[in-house]
């Protein structure tokens, strides 16, 4: 039995008009551990990075999500599937406070991310959760 | 109530906001959560904040970062892909890559040998 990985890389490269920037990675992502990437400046993280959260498309190669071929798949496809890239700062609200924004974020997940027109009772039963994530 | 989580987002220390973004994708529920550099930029004591944040909220779920900051590295990462020139170099825990002379040389940008001369 081989070891449970959630996200594999087969064979993946990036060609940049020639250059390649990404040269044949193949990652197994254990189920239930951090994996960090790594190297120096100009080594590609940021590309393979890219790549797993289809920000690029790859030249050629495979990425397998549970088995699952996603390398065809957008970005919010797979974000349905349950890979979700952290968001950057830029992406949160400013003048919303920081538990507003995590309600946001909580919405979306419920699918009601604009029913903004439901009573503040529907709304408030994701504060719990809220406040929980908003004490990080 | 944590005393931030009602003030104006734009009003918190950089740190804060870096771990609001793990809590706004945390929301999410990911299965696979994906963070870009999550300490970079960060000071000393907001390294050790979100360090903590991300081992705790690693618990039941898969984490794949990019990270810059070995110490983090050495602290939370059960594997490690080290990456050069698009390629991987090497990999496993930080004691195995850490002690392989090819990544020293891969971050120092010599040899041991020039090292040492």
């Amino acid at each position: 039995m081989s070891a449970d990985y959630v996200l594999q890389t087969k064979n993946l490269i990036k060609e940049f008009k020639g250059f390649t920037a990404v040269d044949n990675v193949n990652l197994n992502i254990e189920r239930g551990s951090i994996h960090a990437l790594i190297g120096p400046n100009g080594a590609g993280k940021t590309t393979v990075f890219n790549l797993l959260t289809k920000f690029l498309i790859p030249t050629s190669g495979q990425i397998l999500f549970n088995g699952n071929d996603i390398t065809n798949m957008r970005s919010a496809e797979i974000a349905r599937r349950g890979v979700i890239r952290s968001f950057q700062i830029s992406a949160v609200f400013p003048h919303l406070t920081v538990l507003e924004n995590v309600r946001i974020a909580l919405q979306r997940k419920e699918g009601n991310s604009f029913h903004f027109w439901k009573s503040e009772k529907v709304l408030d039963r994701l504060n719990d959760r809220a406040i929980e994530l908003s004490s990080y | 109530m944590a005393d931030h989580a009602n003030s104006l987002t734009v009003d918190q220390p950089y740190g804060r906001k870096r771990a609001l973004e793990i809590a706004t994708t945390l929301a999410l529920d990911p299965e696979l959560m994906l963070l870009d550099e999550p300490t970079q930029g960060m000071g000393h004591e907001d390294v050790e904040t979100v360090a903590e944040l991300i081992k705790k909220v690693s618990k039941d779920r898969t984490i794949l970062m990019v990270e810059h900051n070995l110490h983090v590295v050495s602290k939370l990462a059960d594997n490690i892909s080290v990456l050069q020139r698009g390629a991987i170099l090497t990999e496993g825990d930080y004691a195995t890559v850490s002690a392989d002379s090819r990544v020293r040389e891969a971050y120092l940008g010599v040899s041991e040998e020039e090292a040492e001369a």
